[in-house]
């Protein structure tokens, strides 16, 4: 009974519904549509609403503030249509010059971020997420021509954060001093490649003096991970940062005081996850002055990111690989990138993805011994 | 829900405003509600409020709820100011969050109207220029065109698909060349 009441209730209301129709089309006028759009991914922007109606399309399409700050988030199936089918820059040229932020998920490319800091000169922010096609070699030719930015985030960017080997003469004099400093192996000495590579964090730090705001955040932690500090460096010449976040990443307490005397304006620092910090005395009263402090062992649930669990436990780790080696994506990524570089060739590369290589070649020999 | 209270007795000294609808309904209201309303605000610094404040665009239907919304609002707001003192930090917050839970049912059920309601509290909220109803509002578009297919959005809102056939054509382009 209850029920076939409500049903008529909800028949009625629809008769009032068509009786009293409004004119959703021209009715609101551009403004309150774009406060409305203003709302929406600019991905539902581009492929929606711009093709509903005249006035709808044209306040999808002739309004550059709309396109100021740009986000495209969690669109993974179109990835290919948002690089190389222009999507992300169709987005970035309808700001018209005036495009300030740009957030993209699965969204850019090298292509993309040449395309990006040519329309986008001014840009301040620019967070980066799962933009696997995304180069050191692209992102910092870049980042060099965008000497505004204050927000830069890098998050499961798996092919940015390693080391390019331009820039290389001024800091020829203090490469000994690097070395020392950072406890590099001797594998980063391999034909005096160390005296020539420079982190891509370091080229941050000197292109973008204005940046406030970084974000790494890493897919999970890894306790084998042995260059625990190859970011510190990078990290430590962005000196005006106000916040950092460092997520799973295998900074150690050193490397962790290291960035916290070089960056003396840090009012918020999110290491979650990165458990090669212990949070001794020492370390306490350095952060004392810190606002904002997310620890290693603080809870991950307001975290907007997925939280893949850490690896902490060197042994046990072992023996999963002996049994799963095939099918562990970690593993995967990691031999695969090992096969690319006979392909690629290139110095940068192959120093970059020297530490992996090294410590994931056991691990791919096993596979083709089996 | 002390601090509450102490808001409801700030804002019952404070003087009241008529506001008349387009029906000529006529609804009396605290200051203090009345200027969540931007519009409103300066039509009381200028001192043009004497003898009701007519709003030609908005009828009694739609201007009562706008009430009703400003009137919650505005107690929150008075709330946390008067709050902010007499707490301490934790129990401040734990009233603070009370607050905004309370708050966001309020704007949840209020929400809960039909297309043509929400159509016309936006354009009064744009009008009275009152900047959270219009966030709430345009908020509750954004998430139903979100995730949508342009038919489906017409379907929707009824909107007649008036696109010119050059610019279906250019559509049809891009789409094509924007899938490779």
């Amino acid at each position: 009974m209850p029920f076939r009441s409500a049903r008529r209730r909800r028949a009625r209301r629809r008769r009032r519904d068509a009786a009293a129709e409004r004119d959703w089309a021209d009715g609101l006028g551009t403004d309150t549509l774009l406060a409305i759009f203003h709302r929406l991914d600019h991905i539902d922007v581009l492929t929606a609403v711009d093709n509903v109606c005249t006035s709808w399309r044209h306040a999808a399409r002739e309004e550059p503030t709309l396109w100021r700050r740009i986000t495209m988030r969690g669109h993974k199936g179109i990835m290919r249509r948002l690089n190389r089918g222009g999507l992300a820059c169709e987005a970035v040229r309808r700001a018209g010059g005036q495009c300030e932020a740009f957030c993209g998920e699965y969204a850019g490319d090298d292509g993309f971020l040449m395309y990006l800091i040519e329309q986008a000169p001014n840009l301040k922010s620019l967070r980066l997420i799962s933009c696997n096609d995304v180069s050191d070699e692209g992102f910092t030719v870049a980042v060099r021509e965008l000497p505004l930015l204050e927000e830069l985030e890098l998050s499961l960017c798996d092919n940015v954060g390693g080391f390019v080997m331009e820039l290389v003469l001024s800091l020829f004099d203090n490469v000994g001093s690097y070395v020392e400093e950072l406890n590099l192996s001797p594998w980063d000495n391999v034909g005096g490649f160390v005296k020539e590579r420079l982190s891509v964090y370091e080229i941050v730090g000197k292109a973008c003096p204005k940046l406030k705001h970084f974000r790494l955040s890493n897919k999970l932690f890894d306790v084998r991970d042995w260059n625990k500090d190859k970011d510190v460096r990078g990290i430590a010449t962005m000196h005006g940062l106000h916040s950092l976040q460092l997520f799973s990443n295998a900074v150690t307490n050193e490397g962790l005081e290291t960035i916290l005397d070089s960056c003396p304006n840090l009012e918020c620092l999110d290491i979650r996850h990165c458990f090669n910090v212990d949070m001794d005395d020492a370390l306490l009263l350095k952060c004392a002055r810190i606002e904002t402090l997310r620890l290693p062992d603080h809870p991950t649930d307001d975290y907007d990111l997925e939280v893949h669990s850490p690896i902490r436990m060197f042994v046990e780790e072992e023996v999963i690989c002996y049994s799963d080696c095939c099918y562990n994506n970690r593993y995967d990524y990691s031999s695969d990138s090992g096969d690319d570089l006979d392909f690629y060739g290139e110095p940068s590369r192959f120093e970059s993805d020297l530490d992996k290589y090294d410590k994931m070649l056991p691990q791919s020999m096993r596979t083709f011994l089996k | 829900m002390a601090s509450a209270g102490s808001g409801d007795e700030k804002a019952a000294a404070a003087a009241m405003i008529t506001l008349i609808s387009s029906d000529n309904e006529k609804f009396e209201v605290t200051e203090a509600t009345a200027t969540l309303s931007q519009t409103i605000r300066h039509m009381i610094e200028d001192g043009c409020t004497d003898g009701g404040v007519p709003l030609p665009n908005v009828t009694s239907k739609i201007l009562a709820r706008v009430i009703e919304y400003c009137k919650k609002h505005a107690t929150a707001a008075a709330g946390e100011e008067g709050s902010s003192s007499s707490f301490s930090d934790a129990a401040f917050l734990e009233v603070d969050r009370a607050f905004l839970e309370e708050l966001e049912e309020f704007d949840d059920a209020f929400l809960e109207v039909d297309r043509a309601t929400l159509f016309d509290l936006i354009l009064a909220a744009n009008y009275l220029d009152i900047k959270g109803l219009l966030n709430l509002t345009c908020q509750k578009v954004a998430d139903s065109v979100k995730g949508k297919t342009p038919e489906q959005i017409r379907e929707m809102y009824n909107i007649v698909n008036d696109l010119t056939p050059e610019e279906e054509a250019e559509i049809r382009r891009e789409t094509q060349w924007a899938f490779e």
